[in-house]
């Protein structure tokens, strides 16, 4: 297992939940997200936020389609 | 090389300074302008750097250096410009990178000078200058792409109207060197960018992947290590890996600053003491010869941070930092700078957060380790900017209490102690904020003890070690009113107190 997941979701209420699911897993290391995001990417990293501080541990990039 | 740089690298002018080659100084630049305008203030405090003909900074911040490094090592057209000097390039360029930090003024201590006088702080508002001029706006108007990074890169996602204004594409949060070269080319490209990087510490940079910084740091400042070993809670730094810098690799930096004329040279670690360390065991041979190397290279050599622990056990077990000093003392300098985390002064606090910080003592001899310390410190003319962190989540009014009598135990020693409110940082990322409506009489009882142990240790310090000689005079001059006022100012704000004190009685 390379420990990389790369997910591309619908919204950023899908991302948040699938970064909370992700930064819990042990066997991940690696979270590449795609959110296609009806806003900006502001917008989108404003409603990620919550979700992003939980981490501490891995590689977390996100793109705003 | 070319005066056409596709990349830009810059900060705004209280990161691009060097704070009259004075760290303490920097201090400054976290706070508003008090007393006297803001260009004077600025003027103290961040003075412009020397720039060559191309408007390159002779020193430039450390981080920034080490992003360029990365960018010209693979071969790319970057070069770090001092930001009045923006205007030269930046109609040509096709990436800007910034770098501070702190950004908006979120981090301690400018969050709380924010909080308390009810005005901003001079980086935020230098920062905001900065992204707001005319030719910078203009080259994002024309497709400039902006990444933005640093220790403060988190403070952009609690400011999305700003990734808005200034047209960011990339957030990146961690040690870039690796990450940022692959960004640059899709940059360049005209590529798909992301809109936020963190960098794990499994993508951390090894030591053999961090490049040589290639043009002077700020104040000649050179990485030994990174990560720490100590663990506490509320630090981003001990996320990272620990590795430790060769002493050839750290000779090569402080050989790029020697060259271009720096005679100070600062050792930076979040514990210096730990250079080379068999998990918290110093290594006495290793610290003895990088400060050695250190030396002579410099006139002058500081640390960027240490610990009490570190300080007390180095000394009680091998005597090092007489060891050391004997080292770095000569006709050119008689004592030594360094920024120290003293936290909390309640042991119940220090265990659940920082478990780590007095070892190798249990962390229930935390107040003693402290006053041991200090008074080694004082005793070998080690000067330290102590730092603590008021509203730490579950802070109750007899951790304040333990916090306060312990300030009074150091009232002998000369140090500035600088009270800072806690920011979600490390691996309490998720917890509150501490905001003005959290202050309570035990935390104003707290500052007001800094205060007054700051200002009475500042005099002394500015006259009797970092401001005496007679070039320095208008500085002196500057400080020492500043330093009138605040007690002026502090006076007033006591008796304000008081009298609220006596009529709610």
């Amino acid at each position: 297992m390379s420990g990389r997941v790369e997910v591309t979701v619908e919204d950023c209420r899908a991302a948040a939940e699938l970064l909370r699911e992700k930064i819990a897993d042990p066997h991940v290391r690696e979270i590449v997200v795609r959110v296609r995001a009806r806003s900006d990417r502001a917008a989108a990293l404003e409603a990620l936020r919550e979700a992003l501080s939980l981490n501490i541990s891995k590689t977390v990039v996100v793109y705003v389609e | 090389m070319s005066s056409e740089f596709d990349i830009i690298i810059t900060t705004d002018r209280t990161m691009m300074t060097n704070h009259r080659g004075k760290e303490f100084i920097g201090f400054m630049t976290t706070g508003p302008a008090l007393g006297m305008p803001e260009r004077l203030w600025l003027w103290m405090c961040a003075p412009k750097p020397k720039v060559d003909d191309l408007g390159r900074p002779l020193e430039a911040p450390y981080g920034l250096r080490k992003i360029e490094a990365a960018l010209q090592d693979a071969g790319f057209r970057a070069a770090i410009i001092d930001p009045d000097h923006l205007g030269r390039h930046i109609e040509r360029a096709k990436v800007l990178m910034v770098g501070h930090h702190d950004y908006f003024a979120l981090a301690s201590p400018s969050i709380e000078w924010w909080l308390i006088t009810g005005k901003e702080p001079v980086n935020r508002r230098s920062f905001l200058r900065l992204m707001r001029r005319p030719e910078v706006r203009r080259a994002r108007e024309r497709g400039l792409r902006v990444i933005v990074g640093g220790p403060a890169a988190w403070q952009w996602l609690w400011n999305p109207n700003y990734i808005r204004e200034f047209g960011v594409d990339t957030i990146v949060d961690g040690e870039a060197e690796k990450v940022i070269v692959d960004l640059a080319k899709r940059a360049l490209e005209g590529g798909e960018l992301p809109a936020y990087v963190y960098v794990g510490p499994h993508d951390a940079p090894s030591v053999e992947e961090i490049p040589d910084i290639r043009g002077a740091s700020v104040n000649g400042l050179v990485e030994i290590m990174r990560g720490c070993p100590r663990g506490c809670r509320f630090c981003p730094v001990t996320l990272r890996p620990l590795r430790y810098y060769p002493l050839d690799k750290v000779e090569r930096e402080m050989l790029v600053n020697a060259k271009a004329g720096l005679e100070g040279c600062i050792l930076h670690s979040e514990d210096v003491l730990l250079y080379g360390a068999r998990g918290l065991e110093p290594n006495p041979e290793a610290l003895l010869k990088l400060h050695a190397l250190a030396k002579k290279h410099f006139r002058t050599v500081a640390w960027s941070h240490a610990t009490l622990a570190g300080v007390k056990y180095a000394q009680e077990r091998y005597k090092l930092i007489t060891k050391i000093t004997e080292v770095l003392y000569d006709d050119h300098q008689d004592y030594l700078g360094v920024q120290i985390g003293l936290e909390t002064g309640s042991v119940r606090l220090a265990k659940i957060f920082m478990q780590g910080k007095a070892a190798p003592y249990r962390i229930e001899q935390w107040p003693e380790v402290v006053v041991d310390a200090m008074a080694i410190l004082h005793e070998h003319r080690i000067i330290p900017a102590l730092t603590l962190i008021l509203g730490l989540p579950e802070e109750t009014e007899e951790d304040l209490i333990a916090t306060a009598e312990l300030i009074d135990k150091l009232k002998d020693y000369r140090s500035l102690i600088v009270p800072m409110f806690f920011v979600p940082l490390g691996r309490l990322r998720d917890r509150g904020w501490f905001l003005r409506e959290h202050l309570r009489d035990e935390h104003i009882e707290v500052m007001r003890k800094c205060l007054w142990h700051s200002v009475r240790w500042a005099e002394d310090i500015i006259s009797k070690f970092y401001l005496r000689k007679p070039s320095q005079a208008p500085l002196r001059f500057m400080l020492k009113f500043f330093i009138s006022f605040v007690k002026w100012r502090a006076r007033q704000i006591e008796e304000q107190i008081q009298r609220a004190r006596s009529e709610g009685a």
